[in-house]
């Protein structure tokens, strides 16, 4: 991957060290796990059930331009993480104000 | 703007949560998350582990923990810090930011470049708690460094 945005390494004493590049999805700011050595983005997934890595194409959110996670993905809309900072920020300040004054 | 380590032990807690980094309640600052390692230091075995990093937005019962500035020049953390959990934070369902099975006899590391750090708003009591949901009753420790603007 040319720019990941995170990098994680484990180290198990009965098995290879693991490292991989990770992206922050730029919506919800969650950590995505990459394939190495792929020319095309590949997410790596976690399967709960299994508890195994599954290949899933990458994403890019072509609004923000911004590499995202296959739940926003999903989703399908653009609000990038700053908004979402911004609206709950805003919306604690508001409440506080309330609450002071009342 | 400035750099705070902390280290977040689970040791007699019968909650999921380890640890978790919190806004003030009342001065509340921006945090980002760029460097966590995670690992266990009581008896080895052969357990799986699901380590998850949450949003919550209260942040529970806990016996809190003086995260330390990297720099000694720089000002105490306005953020709280906890470990021990008795209460869960409040976590935020969906909200799972960062998710990782290993073994317990593995250690990980993961670090963020700029653009890459977990961010937690200058929201009142809003953090972001780390846990072990699968396993809510083994020793986990967790070392992460945090900036606060």
């Amino acid at each position: 991957m040319r720019k990941p945005t995170g990098y994680t390494v484990v180290t198990d004493p009965d098995a290879p060290t693991v490292e991989r590049d990770t992206v922050t999805c730029g919506h919800c700011q969650r950590v995505v796990f990459v394939k190495p050595g792929t020319v095309a983005t590949v997410y790596l997934v976690l399967d709960r059930a299994t508890r195994r890595w599954q290949e899933e194409p990458g994403a890019l959110c072509r609004v923000c331009m911004r590499s995202i996670c296959l739940l926003c993905h999903d989703d399908g809309r653009c609000t990038p993480w700053e908004r979402r900072l911004a609206q709950m920020e805003s919306r604690d300040r508001l409440y506080r104000t309330i609450s002071a004054q009342g | 703007m400035a750099n705070y380590a902390v280290n977040l032990h689970r040791t007699a807690s019968t909650t999921a949560s380890v640890g978790s980094v919190a806004a003030n309640a009342t001065r509340p600052r921006r945090g980002e998350f760029y460097d966590i390692l995670f690992g266990t230091d009581g008896t080895v075995g052969e357990n799986p582990f699901l380590y998850v990093i949450q949003r919550f937005t209260a942040a529970g019962t806990s016996t809190a923990v003086t995260p330390q500035p990297c720099d000694p020049a720089d000002a105490a953390t306005e953020s709280t810090a906890g470990q021990n959990h008795t209460v869960e934070p409040t976590y935020t369902a969906g909200q799972i930011l960062f998710e990782w099975a290993i073994n317990q006899r593995a250690s990980a590391r993961w670090f963020a470049t700029e653009h890459g750090r977990l961010i937690y708003p200058a929201t009142a009591s809003n953090g972001l708690g780390i846990a072990t949901p699968t396993a809510p009753a083994v020793l986990v420790t967790t070392h992460l460094w945090y900036t606060e603007r």
